[in-house]
């Protein structure tokens, strides 16, 4: 699971207060970095669909803090540095072994080789 | 504005305007006059702005095979020769400088001419400007003639309805790097060749279409909420389009249980959509792949995708299946338990497009687009059964027949109005956004033939 999909899960267990799906938090028990060829203007593209907070924690909770500013700045665009740094942590670092806990209800979704198990038991639906 | 002649494949008739007209909305052009597409016909006049424009196109469809500078047409060869010398000459005469090379091809629909009427034919166009040498073997500039018979070969006319004469857009200098089109790209995805195979794999021309339809481009994020074995995201992924999808089959997104291949027992390790993408060197734009329930959304709200382009499940091949109802258990593979859906409701068909629809209209970008199959049992059908939501416009609706009575739709619609939170289930209670719901014994009716068949068999054994 790469830090892009993370941005962008909720989890959907029901009864959650609205919002209190996410983030799901990450326990990672194995990380892989893997490089994916740069690539600027999709970066550009995703800063702004991006909640930039979670993703900041998601990092930190990662064992990979990224030099990132607590907020992009008003020209990230042009700023190629910045979006090298961006595309390395939405793109490169991935979870292979972990699990995703919703913040609300701890319940917990597994991870198996890089891949979530989002689906919930009969007992939850 | 300059006139291209395209000449079309003969197949998936139904799917080429859409995909043209798709095409021509992301780089640039229009058909040059409505009177002048006659949809099953091969030859389509467009105009276009730029050479690089019909570039660009005829690097994405799949629908056409050649693309053509057109200098003149007519529907007699009297009235081609007029109209080509009415085109100006200064623009002729690039390609026919006298250091340069070219030879003219002749392209009949439904008639097969002998070679001297071929050579009869090109010989008649000598009153055009030619100065460069002809090279049959490896010409700078290829010329064509085409001559359109009618539809029917079986009774071609003398004389053709219609003839062209172009100039054969290529790349100059690479032979085999002609802009012909996706042909050559369909052999090399072929779905035998690919590494991973479901039951269900697309065929790989229509998975293209799909991704045309969809008006997909580099940079845009592409979701499959039925993802299977990945065949669809890999059409979007050379199209420069990073990809992710979902599937309810803990199986299938892992790569494990029986392989559809024959003589294959395993899915081995890498046979999962992440190396299906990987043999296609298109691995970069492989985003992830996750287990889930698509009638559940897993996403934080918000606009997230360009396209959605999916292949429900129809309950024909693929089981339908839904987390939360104690009905069946779902037997599977020899992980742990939690790793896999319990159960299966019964999720009903005409569900799986409401669900999807509601889910198209909330996530997908302004504009972007939503393409999905739709299984219809054909004596029943009418243009009102396909679904509706009213932040969606329909944009086309094309069929490729399956059997005598039963047929799929490929739906393409496009988001014109921002989700809002009211829309979510309002529109349920008016009738006429879900008369599909009739559809839901599509199951049976697909069956109904299979069993009265094997009934009146049976029947007849027994005398």
């Amino acid at each position: 699971m790469k830090l892009l999909t993370h941005n962008l899960l909720s989890s959907h267990v029901p009864g959650l207060r609205p919002g209190g799906g996410f983030p799901l938090q990450i326990q990672a028990s194995e990380v892989r970095v893997r490089p994916v060829p740069f690539n600027g203007p999709f970066v550009a593209r995703l800063v702004p669909r991006l909640r930039w907070a979670a993703l900041l924690e998601a990092a930190e909770s990662l064992g990979h803090p990224s030099s990132l500013p607590p907020e992009p700045s008003p020209d990230f665009e042009g700023d190629e540095e910045f979006l090298r740094k961006v595309h390395h942590i939405l793109l490169e670092v991935e979870v292979l072994e972990g699990v995703l806990q919703c913040p609300d209800s701890g319940r917990r979704f597994p991870i198996t080789k890089g891949i979530p198990n989002l689906l919930l038991s009969e007992e939850e639906t | 504005l300059q006139r291209y002649l395209l000449l079309l494949a003969q197949e998936h008739l139904e799917f080429r305007l859409p995909e043209i007209t798709s095409l021509l909305s992301l780089y640039g052009g229009q058909f040059s006059s409505k009177q002048e597409i006659r949809l099953n016909s091969p030859f389509w006049i467009l105009s276009i702005p730029s050479e690089e424009m019909a570039r660009s196109i005829m690097k994405r469809t799949v629908c056409a095979k050649s693309i053509f500078e057109l200098w003149g047409h007519g529907s007699s060869a009297g009235e081609l020769y007029a109209s080509l010398r009415s085109y100006p000459v200064d623009k002729m005469l690039p390609y026919l400088q006298p250091n340069s090379t070219y030879k003219v091809h002749i392209h009949t629909f439904n008639k097969t001419l002998t070679q001297a009427q071929k050579i009869q034919k090109i010989d008649a166009l000598e009153f055009l400007p030619f100065k460069g040498k002809v090279d049959l073997k490896n010409p700078e500039h290829i010329f064509w003639i085409l001559e359109d018979y009618g539809m029917d070969p079986n009774s071609a006319p003398e004389e053709p309805l219609h003839l062209y004469f172009g100039r054969w857009v290529l790349i100059l200098n690479l032979f085999q790097q002609i802009a012909h089109g996706q042909r050559e790209l369909i052999e090399s995805y072929s779905v035998k060749k690919r590494h991973f195979i479901g039951n269900t794999s697309m065929d790989a021309c229509l998975s293209f279409i799909m991704a045309n339809h969809g008006r997909v481009k580099p940079n845009d994020i592409v979701y499959d909420p039925f993802v299977g074995t990945g065949g669809l995201l890999i059409s979007s992924a050379h199209f420069g389009a990073y990809v992710c999808g979902t599937d309810i089959d803990y199986n299938t997104i892992h790569g494990l249980g029986k392989a559809s291949r024959k003589n294959q027992k395993w899915r081995g390790p890498d046979e999962n959509i992440r190396a299906n993408l990987r043999q296609y060197g298109l691995e970069k734009y492989y985003l992830d792949a996750l287990v889930s329930d698509s009638s559940r959304p897993i996403w934080r709200k918000g606009m997230l995708f360009d396209a959605i382009i999916t292949d429900p499940p129809y309950g024909v091949r693929e089981a339908t299946r839904r987390t939360g109802s104690p009905k069946e258990t779902v037997k599977s593979a020899e992980k742990s338990a939690e790793n896999h859906v319990f159960v299966s409701s019964d999720y009903h068909l005409s569900d799986i497009f409401f669900d999807l629809l509601k889910f198209a209209a909330e996530y997908l970008v302004m504009g972007g687009r939503l393409v999905y199959w739709l299984p219809v049992y054909r004596p029943e059908y009418s243009e009102e059964i396909v679904p509706h939501h009213p932040c969606l416009k329909l944009i086309s609706n094309c069929e490729q027949m399956l059997s005598s009575h039963t047929s799929r739709r490929l739906i393409t619609m496009e988001k014109a109005k921002e989700f809002k939170d009211q829309d979510q289930n309002s529109f349920l209670s008016d009738g006429q956004y879900m008369p599909y719901k009739g559809h839901n014994s599509f199951r049976e009716k697909y069956f109904s033939g299979v069993t009265k068949r094997i009934a009146k068999e049976e029947k007849d054994n027994q005398k």
